[in-house]
């Protein structure tokens, strides 16, 4: 059995004392620096995606349903406007609306609360919520669908003249159902981002909703 | 020799048993969402029921193809591809100002009250104030790809988060309820200060 060398175990008694000497704080300092290294190499303090690349994503026709969940979409149309009487609205100067119209249905048995990020619009590669969401039979703006009834929704968002083409990038989102949840109460559905992605045709309309037109 | 070997099988024993009475106790101890359920108040159809912070009374109960409101110049379309359970209450914060949180357990689906009737038509967005009486309609838009069931649950409270806080449950009787092809919402009324 090899027993130190008395040179080698002062040199490790000092090594052991300076190490000892060391607070307990810098220690913790130190561990947090190599954690953020860490975390830092595999990207985890880039910026978050606020981009997508609509290559990557699964192509959509107009006019058929995503399956997605909880939330089915199908895109009807796109179309531009500056005026929307029946709601009042006015587009600014240098500015258009959007207006997109979908069939959804929300497929879960609770009602849900994520229309609003179900549909979103790909502006110069960053994603855009709707600026107004709205049952199409009223035009009642709405956050919540109720389970299982097919919902004829109109979609608003407010953009710079131009700056979608004849072509709109439309995408729609998909989620995934978290039923046991580690730090929430209840179950909820985790958004997964954009799933599909709709090229529409933009038609030009003087006003695109589908109300009864009288104004409210 | 043979008590070391013998101590160290106790001991992996002993934490088998603990692992085991550690998972039992985690499937026998209630869901976080069990512990902070809401504190039903079970009442009847007429009956008033009346919580820590909230009172109702449940007065009838409509199923209707279609909705309006009394507006002359401009009748909301309620139109819808489902149909409508439309429930008349009175209902009455009993702390402090509010608002309603009404849920219709229908089978296996949980609905919250529409938000699309018009302000002023509904009590599911009517604003409640302490100790006044509000009376109205909350209407939830249900599917029409099933036959309905033959009686749901309404299940009332103040403000949307009522974990460990009282909920006025009233069950209704569909089967016995009117049938219309269009039902006018009144405007709510508010009592008398």
């Amino acid at each position: 059995m090899a027993v130190d060398e008395p040179p080698v175990r002062a040199r490790r008694d000092r090594v052991l004392a300076w190490l000892d000497r060391v607070p307990t704080l810098v220690w913790i300092g130190a561990a947090a620096l190599v954690v953020v290294g860490v975390v830092a190499l595999f990207g985890g303090l880039d910026d978050a995606e606020a981009t997508v690349d609509v290559t990557e994503l699964q192509a959509l026709a107009v006019g058929v349903a995503s399956g997605g969940a909880p939330t089915d979409v199908t895109v009807l149309s796109v179309s531009r406007t500056t005026a929307m009487p029946e709601l009042w609205l006015e587009a600014d100067p240098g500015q258009e609306f959007i207006v997109v119209e979908i069939d959804a249905v929300n497929t879960w048995d609770r009602t849900t609360v994520g229309i609003r990020s179900a549909v979103l619009l790909e502006l110069d590669g960053e994603l855009v919520e709707a600026d107004r969401v709205m049952v199409s039979a009223d035009l009642a703006a709405v956050s919540t669908l109720p389970p299982r009834v097919p919902t004829r929704m109109t979609l608003i968002w407010p953009v710079p003249v131009g700056a979608v083409g004849d072509v709109a990038p439309v995408l729609v989102t998909d989620s995934v159902f978290v039923p046991d949840p580690v730090l929430l109460d209840a179950p909820y559905w985790r958004d997964l981002g954009p799933r599909w992605v709709v090229s529409a045709p933009v038609e030009t309309a003087p006003h695109a909703a589908q109300g009864d037109g009288s104004a409210p | 020799m043979r008590r070391p070997r013998l101590r160290g099988g106790l001991a992996v024993l002993a934490g088998l048993v603990l692992v085991v009475a550690a998972w039992g106790v985690l499937e026998l101890a209630p869901s976080t969402e069990a512990v902070q359920a809401p504190i039903p108040v079970r009442v009847g159809m007429g009956e008033r029921g009346e919580g820590r912070n909230i009172a109702a009374t449940v007065l009838d109960v409509v199923i209707a193809e279609r909705l309006t409101d009394e507006d002359p110049f401009d009748p909301w379309n309620g139109e819808t591809t489902g149909q409508w359970i439309v429930v008349n209450a009175t209902v009455e914060s009993t702390r402090r100002g509010g608002s309603l949180d009404a849920r219709l357990e229908l089978g296996s689906l949980s609905i919250i009250g529409s938000g699309r009737p018009p302000i002023g038509t509904s009590l599911q967005t009517a604003p409640l104030e302490a100790g006044i009486q509000v009376t109205g309609w909350v209407a939830f838009e249900v599917p029409a790809d099933a036959p309905l069931p033959s009686t749901a649950t309404i299940r009332i409270a103040e403000g949307i988060d009522s974990r460990l806080d009282s909920v006025i449950t009233v069950r209704l009787d569909l089967a016995g309820a009117d049938r219309v092809g269009e039902f006018v919402l009144p405007d709510t009324e508010t009592a008398a200060r």
